[in-house]
């Protein structure tokens, strides 16, 4: 398993305790810990392109 | 397995060079040699953090071991795993749990790989037997803590990380978009139509004080004038009627000569042809006179309403006079009031810009502001013109400059009765140059065919010649004196002024006693008046230019959101776009740019929140290993929730059948663990039970808390092929009898583990040497070989399976 493999396992971790503070509606914010663990260490511009369009439809959603 | 570590310490950190390959053995040692240092490297090595990450132990590794290599050989599966790395590397890494870059080099079977290659083949498990129930549940709290700090550090800091690139890019766009919101429009807008109201009040009101000021300035003009005639007219009317009498006086004698000469010119006999030319040649005379004395009273009368002389060269000197007076005052005037000015210019180019129109350039951009950035095409200039000419029309003038321009038609006026008394004098002239001719005609007439009575008839005529003169004199002396007491006659002038007086001040409501200080107080208020105007029309005029830049900001951003490179991901993702027409209208604009700044305000707050949502977290996890530590509560966010979780974890812990069977063997049903309380509940055949956390940490609940984290390992999933098991510092906390027992369950266990290598770590507690004095044969041989290796390396090994 490389680096981001082992990055995914402590943002699965992270993310399991973030579930045990749940207080709902995005109190904490799993879901953005999930896209922030997509993006990775090292934010390329692109990808955060993609991910800031996922966040422009979640907004529109809400 | 059997472990070697290599290694050269810079300081006076210690660590043992070697762990035995047994399935289970004992450690005995001195105090300081490194026996738990090599256990938690090799857990580090195995991929698991056994320091709590700002530990003065974690920190005293970091700079006092630097560079070691671990070997491990005698597995199963494979034949050798070895890392090299430099502790001090560690420094720069902020993970919660070591990594594949922590390591130089990894190698299984003298491949390189990674952590977590190694974390399937090999595990190793550190029990403390100074830990007890309590701290390792804080301690849990605490690690988990530290997962989500180490996680915000990497992927929430501030100024460098994934989060941070979000806020970057989100805070460029919102950047790019400009700060205008449809509430600052509305206010702006709002606040321009409120100006442009108060304005035209103020216009309104200025007006009627203005018109008030001007009542009673007339009025006090009138009174002025009629004063003026009362003071002069005594002396005029008896000049006026002195001079009608010396007329009357002359004309009588002009009757007579004109008698006498009538008779004497009957005696002469002469030739009737003669007489006719002479009766032609004095009345052309006579016609021509009359006109002169009529032109010269014509002359007269104006050169006295002008205060002149019927003379050229002061009437021209007058002239000039007039017209630099009339340039001075058209200088001030511009000074004062530009509206004049500006209405003659604005008219001109407005033509200009509706010739540009009609050649089809209405929407070329006429006007580019770079401070402001407002743009407006040529229609829209020319619009903006006509409106800003239909303004500056309905603007009344300063009270100066309305006097300015009553100074200014007043010279106007007298330049043109100047101009016209010019040509009233050359209209004297003309008819003095004909009596001239006349006289010299009827001169050659007498002395034509007079004869005797020539020199009679001439005599008559010089003399009439001579009143004809004098009365010219008088009807110009009487023309000037009438014109300056009224064209109507004195009498009239007077009671006509004050008739008009008596109604005007009737009009404005002012006794004639106090006209001079009504003027004085309408004449502050109308300048009051007017500074109000101004101060609401420059209120008007401000709000009016930050609509246009509001406007413009807005029309920018627009153009911004539907055509920048930097915002693609935001035009893709919104889905919408703005009609390109330039007819768009600003409400529609701004709604279009409200649309996506309400989004990128949503998710920068949500990015906002959540690193504030991850620092409670930790807040929180801290707070509850402090709570389970007994320590003093505070109330933190997200603790009940994460106390509720991490209990809700220890009461499955608890219900694991292993541990159940070691801790709680006459439990029923489910075992809850309460961390509000710090208890641990459950019920009996005999009812409900509790049991304080703490006391899960002593006596024989210590050892049977031990078996149980042994039994959870057991129960562990896909555990890695080979697992280090290390119960350390067990001697102080297990009594010695204790201790034969657990060594027995240890070896009980060993039967049914084949993968698991079991080592018990003890502090040296025992004086082998004198046990060995003491013994003899096989016994004394074998304490005499613990002896000599904690001569030789500080530590004895016991074999205890193989």
């Amino acid at each position: 398993m490389n680096h981001i493999g082992e990055q995914k396992i402590t943002g699965d971790r992270v993310a399991e305790i973030l579930r045990g503070a749940n207080r709902g509606a995005r109190d904490p914010d799993i879901d953005l810990l999930e896209l922030l663990t997509e993006l990775g260490v090292v934010a390329d511009s692109q990808e955060v392109g993609e991910i800031l369009k996922r966040l422009v439809h979640d907004a529109r959603q809400d | 397995m059997h472990v070697r570590i290599e290694s050269d310490p810079p300081g006076p950190l210690a660590v043992i060079g070697e762990l035995p390959d047994a399935r289970l053995a004992m450690i005995e040692g001195l105090n300081g040699i490194g026996k738990t240092l090599a256990v938690r490297l090799l857990q580090l090595c195995a991929g698991t953090m056994p320091y709590r990450a700002n530990s003065q132990a974690w920190a005293s590794l970091l700079d006092g071991l630097g560079v070691f290599t671990v070997s491990v050989t005698g597995l199963q599966e494979v034949k050798e795993l070895v890392w090299v790395a430099d502790t001090r590397d560690w420094v720069t890494f902020d993970d919660s749990q070591p990594s594949t870059e922590w390591f130089r080099e990894i190698r299984i079977d003298g491949q390189p790989a990674s952590l977590d290659e190694v974390r399937s083949v090999m595990s190793v498990h550190r029990i403390a037997g100074d830990e007890g129930m309590i701290e390792t549940l804080a301690q849990l709290a605490d690690t988990e803590a530290d997962v989500v700090r180490d996680w915000s550090a990497r992927y929430a800091a501030v100024g460098s990380s994934p989060l941070w690139s979000l806020e970057t890019r989100l805070g460029d766009a919102q950047e790019l978009l400009g700060d205008v919101s449809v509430d600052r429009y509305a206010e702006l807008v709002a606040s321009a139509r409120a100006a442009t109201n108060e304005f035209n009040q103020a216009k309104k009101t200025a007006k009627e004080i203005q018109d008030l000021r001007d009542l009673s300035a007339d009025t006090l003009n009138l009174r002025t004038r009629l004063i003026a005639v009362r003071s002069r007219t005594p002396g005029l009317t008896a000049e006026l009627a002195e001079v009608d009498a010396s007329i009357d006086q002359v004309r009588r004698e002009r009757e007579e000569v004109q008698q006498q000469f009538a008779t004497v010119a009957g005696r002469v006999a002469r030739a009737e042809p003669l007489k006719r030319e002479l009766r032609n040649a004095r009345r052309t005379l006579n016609r021509n006179r009359d006109k002169l004395s009529e032109a010269l009273a014509d002359a007269s009368a104006m050169a006295s309403q002008l205060g002149l002389s019927v003379e050229r060269v002061e009437i021209q000197s007058a002239i000039d006079q007039l017209e630099e007076r009339a340039s001075v005052l058209r200088a001030e005037q511009s000074e004062l009031d530009a509206a004049p000015a500006m209405r003659s210019l604005i008219r001109e180019v407005t033509g200009e810009l509706a010739e540009a129109e009609a050649k089809g350039l209405g929407d070329q951009i006429a006007v580019d502001d770079p401070e402001t950035e407002v743009k407006l095409t040529v229609t829209q200039t020319r619009v903006g013109m006509v409106t800003r000419d239909v303004f500056l029309e309905g603007q009344p003038p300063s009270p100066q400059a309305r006097d300015l321009t009553e100074s200014l038609a007043e010279v106007a006026e007298d330049l043109t009765r100047s101009r016209a008394l010019v040509s009233a004098v050359e209209e004297v002239e003309r008819f003095q140059r004909l009596v001239q001719e006349n006289e010299e005609r009827v001169a050659r007439s007498l002395a034509a065919g007079a004869g005797a009575a020539g020199d009679e008839l001439k005599a008559l005529e010089e003399r009439r010649r001579a009143i004809d003169e004098t009365l010219l004199q008088l009807a110009a002396r009487r023309a000037g004196l009438a014109q300056r007491l009224g064209t109507t006659g004195e009498g009239t002038t007077e009671r006509a002024l004050a008739q008009q007086l008596a109604r005007a001040l009737d009009r404005a409501g002012i006794a004639e006693s106090e006209l001079d200080n009504e003027f004085a107080l309408r004449d502050e208020a109308a300048t009051r008046a007017q500074a109000e105007l101004s101060r609401a029309e420059d209120l008007a005029a401000g709000t009016r230019r930050a609509v246009a830049r509001i406007e413009a900001d807005i029309r920018r951003a627009s153009a911004t959101l539907s055509d920048h490179e930097e915002l693609g991901w935001l035009r893709e993702a919104l889905d919408t776009s703005l009609p390109s027409s330039s007819a768009v209208q600003v409400p529609e604009l701004l709604a279009y740019v409200e649309g996506a700044r309400s989004v990128l305000e949503r998710i920068v707050d949500r990015l906002g929140a959540y690193r504030i949502q991850l620092a409670a977290v930790e807040r929180a996890l801290r707070e509850v290993g402090r709570r389970v530590r007994g320590q003093v509560a505070e109330a933190v966010e997200y603790v009940e929730e994460l106390q509720g979780w991490i209990g809700g974890r220890l009461s499955d812990w608890f219900n694991n059948p292993r541990v159940r069977h070691e801790l709680l063997p006459e439990a029923k049903g489910d075992v809850v663990v309460d961390l509000s309380t710090r208890e641990v509940l459950w019920s009996e055949s005999r009812g409900s039970r509790s049991r304080p956390l703490e006391a899960f940490s002593s006596g024989e609940q210590a050892f049977a808390y031990t078996r149980a984290r042994l039994a959870v390992l057991d129960e562990e999933r896909d555990p890695a092929t080979n697992r280090l098991i290390v119960l350390d510092e067990f001697g102080a906390f297990i009594a010695h009898d204790r201790l034969e027992g657990l060594l027995a369950y240890l070896r009980d266990r060993a039967s049914h583990r084949p993968g698991d290598q079991v080592l018990v770590v003890l502090p040296l507690s025992s004086d082998y040497a004198q046990m060995a004095a003491t013994s003899v044969g096989a016994e004394a041989k074998r304490l005499q070989g613990l002896v000599d290796q904690i001569t030789r390396r500080g530590y004895a090994v016991r074999v205890l399976m193989p």
